[in-house]
């Protein structure tokens, strides 16, 4: 039970009905679906034994998987592509569990998974090494406690503003809905409160726009914005 | 000759040392002119501006999460920033956006009257953690005075995309999310010759044809001499935001019809704005009716009520609005802390009517001085607490607000960032 992984939480009955049963003697990919038929496991006992993981919610659940993630063999892993042609490895329920585009590019069955890779042509290298590290430390972490999550994610933002903004249209992109919501925060965060020379400078606006007597006229009329 | 050409030659020598050095000078004089543009050849690449770096969806998704005050400052960070902000089409959607995303809070206005003797009136903002119960609230600072001297205490108008109505000395229209506050001026119209005005009642809305913030006032008439009331007869005002000015509005009220003068929750709906009153019939019987002005065609209507207490409702219902379905429906407080909710089911249809749902004996609740959802309504509890009740779950909020003698009303607080100052 402990070789299980952790990132699989799925019900303690199917698991003890697997396991303990002596009709299986060792884990066999071919033969997985004839082991299958043998035990007699239809797919709606299963979907009826297997709980969704906590946090996430894409999760597919073909008995096939399960049963493959409770028996501790290698996950399924599908390959992405940046805009680079650099190829990633990743876990499919990774990738899954918390990219939208990703999920539906699976489910409806347009991604081989001996063959193609998903080409991502807006993601550079760097940030997609970005975007499938937030996205494995998040589903392998998932049932950690809140401030330890945090913790972590104000250090994964520890980035310079170009790299910000990349992960920001990454995700964007992948719509990936928490690492938005994260980003999104960090930045507005980071108006507000500050003074309009202040955010200028932060944010690297070196041509605001305004005519000499605009701004003038501005800083005259609100002198505790700047 | 060997001088001549050891000269020819240290002179070809130096205008090659000269040359090389002219050519090697040339870009450091033009360094000074063009600094940057070398520099982002010849090292890492250059930070851009958010603007030039994030497509516009996104930067406008980063400023949709600020609350309204901080954006009126972002306006003048940048010319782009200026113009997305000033959008209408930002501003709409900020509206939707911004007040739903904030699921942890729930954010009340509340106007109070606590003095017996005094017409002092605070007007306040409060804030409840919706996890942890714990509650702060903010009294907010007028420019001028302001005193809430009706006699009936009706209700806090709005919010109307944010934007509040309060009847009072002076009458005030305000946006507290930007922290506008806009006392109406006076209107000089006088009654027909031989009567006066003792009594009015008020409406606000918005005029989406016009974009335009209207106030519309009932005005009843007693006959000067005799000291009785014309029953029936009322004489009403318009006041556009846009024009800043008052004008008198030649729109009959539809039949004889009197005006309930109980406790009110701002129902506005459908771009009109409604009272409850009643009708009497040739018997001399009472007939519930709602009346509702048009704020884009200024015109009055007059909607039939189904019976649906035993008494007149005047007393013991109130109109609220249902955003979700356009319509509008009463709550009927009914005897041992019931209440009945009715609604229009097709606003246009006065047949419509239906009893969506009875709430059974809730111990807490007394009188409804508020409205915040449809399913969450703010009443006056036994211990003259503010409580927020929520039917779903029949959770009991309490806002640690004392209310006492009927001297609160309250109404969702929502940001926005539309402005009072027409023509900015």
């Amino acid at each position: 039970m402990d070789k299980w992984p952790s990132s699989n939480r799925y019900s303690l009955k199917a698991a003890l009905m697997i396991n303990y049963n002596p009709v299986i003697p060792s884990l066999c990919l071919p033969f997985l679906d004839l082991l299958i038929e043998i035990m007699s496991i239809k797919e709606k006992w299963l979907s009826a034994w297997c709980i969704k993981p906590v946090g996430g919610a894409l999760v597919r659940q073909e008995p096939e998987y399960i049963l493959l993630a409770l028996m501790g063999s290698p996950l399924k892993k599908i390959m992405l592509c940046s805009s680079e042609k650099e190829i990633f490895n990743v876990e499919e329920q990774v990738m899954v569990q918390h990219s939208v585009i990703i999920n539906n590019m699976i489910e409806d069955g347009s991604y081989n998974h001996e063959e193609s890779k998903i080409p991502l042509d807006c993601v550079d290298s760097k940030t997609l090494k970005k975007v499938i590290d937030y996205c494995t430390h998040h589903t392998h972490h998932q049932n950690d406690n809140q401030e330890d999550l945090e913790a972590w994610d104000a250090q994964f933002l520890n980035v310079d503003s170009n790299g910000l903004y990349d992960l920001l249209m990454a995700a964007n992109y992948l719509e990936i809905r928490n690492l938005l919501d994260l980003i999104y925060g960090t930045i507005k965060n980071m108006i507000k409160g500050k003074k309009i020379d202040e955010i200028r400078r932060i944010f690297n606006i070196k041509d605001h726009g305004f005519t000499s007597e605009e701004e003038e006229q501005n800083r005259k009329e609100y002198p505790h914005f700047y | 000759m060997t001088t001549k050409t050891v000269t020819n030659h240290k002179a070809m020598l130096s205008l090659c040392i000269l040359s090389i050095l002219l050519l090697l000078l040339m870009p450091l004089t033009t360094i000074a002119n063009n600094k940057i543009r070398i520099s982002s050849k010849l090292r890492l690449p250059e930070k851009l501006s958010i603007t030039d770096h994030l497509p516009q969806e996104l930067v406008s998704n980063i400023l949709s999460r600020l609350p309204a005050k901080e954006l009126w400052r972002c306006k003048f960070v940048c010319k782009s920033w200026f113009h997305l902000i000033n959008d209408p089409n930002f501003v709409t959607n900020y509206y939707v956006v911004y007040n739903n995303s904030n699921h942890n809070h729930s954010h009340l206005l509340l106007i109070q009257r606590p003095s017996l003797s005094s017409n002092k009136t605070f007007i306040s903002v409060l804030s409840c953690n919706n996890a942890t119960g714990s509650v702060s609230s903010q009294t907010l600072n007028l420019p001028c005075e302001y005193n809430s001297d009706h006699k009936y205490w009706t209700e806090i108008m709005g919010p109307c995309n944010g934007i509040y109505f309060l009847e009072g000395n002076p009458n005030m229209m305000m946006n507290p999310s930007l922290g506008q506050f806009k006392a109406l001026p006076e209107s000089h119209f006088t009654t027909p010759i031989g009567t006066n005005s003792l009594s009015d009642y008020a409406g606000f809305g918005f005029d989406s044809k016009a974009n335009d913030y209207k106030v519309v006032v009932i005005k009843d008439l007693w006959n000067r001499e005799t000291d009785q009331r014309r029953l029936w007869c009322w004489t009403a005002e318009l006041f556009s935001l846009n024009s800043n000015s008052w004008r008198k509005l030649d729109a009959p009220l539809p039949s004889p019809i009197e005006i309930s003068a109980s406790s009110r929750v701002y129902t506005y709906e459908n771009n009109c704005c409604h009272w409850l009153g009643y009708v009497e019939d040739e018997f001399g019987k009472r007939k519930d009716v709602v009346l509702s002005f048009d704020m884009v065609n200024e015109a009055f209507r007059k909607i039939n009520v189904p019976r649906v207490c035993k008494s007149s409702i005047a007393s013991f219902a109130t109109l609220v609005p249902f955003e979700e379905s356009a319509s509008i429906g009463v709550v009927v407080r009914g005897k041992e802390k019931r209440y009945d909710v009715w609604m229009m089911k097709d606003y246009w249809d006065e047949e419509s009517w239906v009893k969506l749902y009875s709430v059974g004996h809730v111990e807490v609740i007394s009188r409804l001085v508020g409205f915040y959802k449809s399913n969450q309504l703010l009443w006056k509890g036994n211990d003259e607490r503010l409580v927020m009740y929520e039917r779903d779950s029949q959770q009991v909020k309490d806002l640690h607000v004392y209310v006492k003698n009927d001297s609160l009303r309250a109404a969702r607080y929502m940001e926005t960032l539309v402005s009072l100052q027409r023509g900015h």
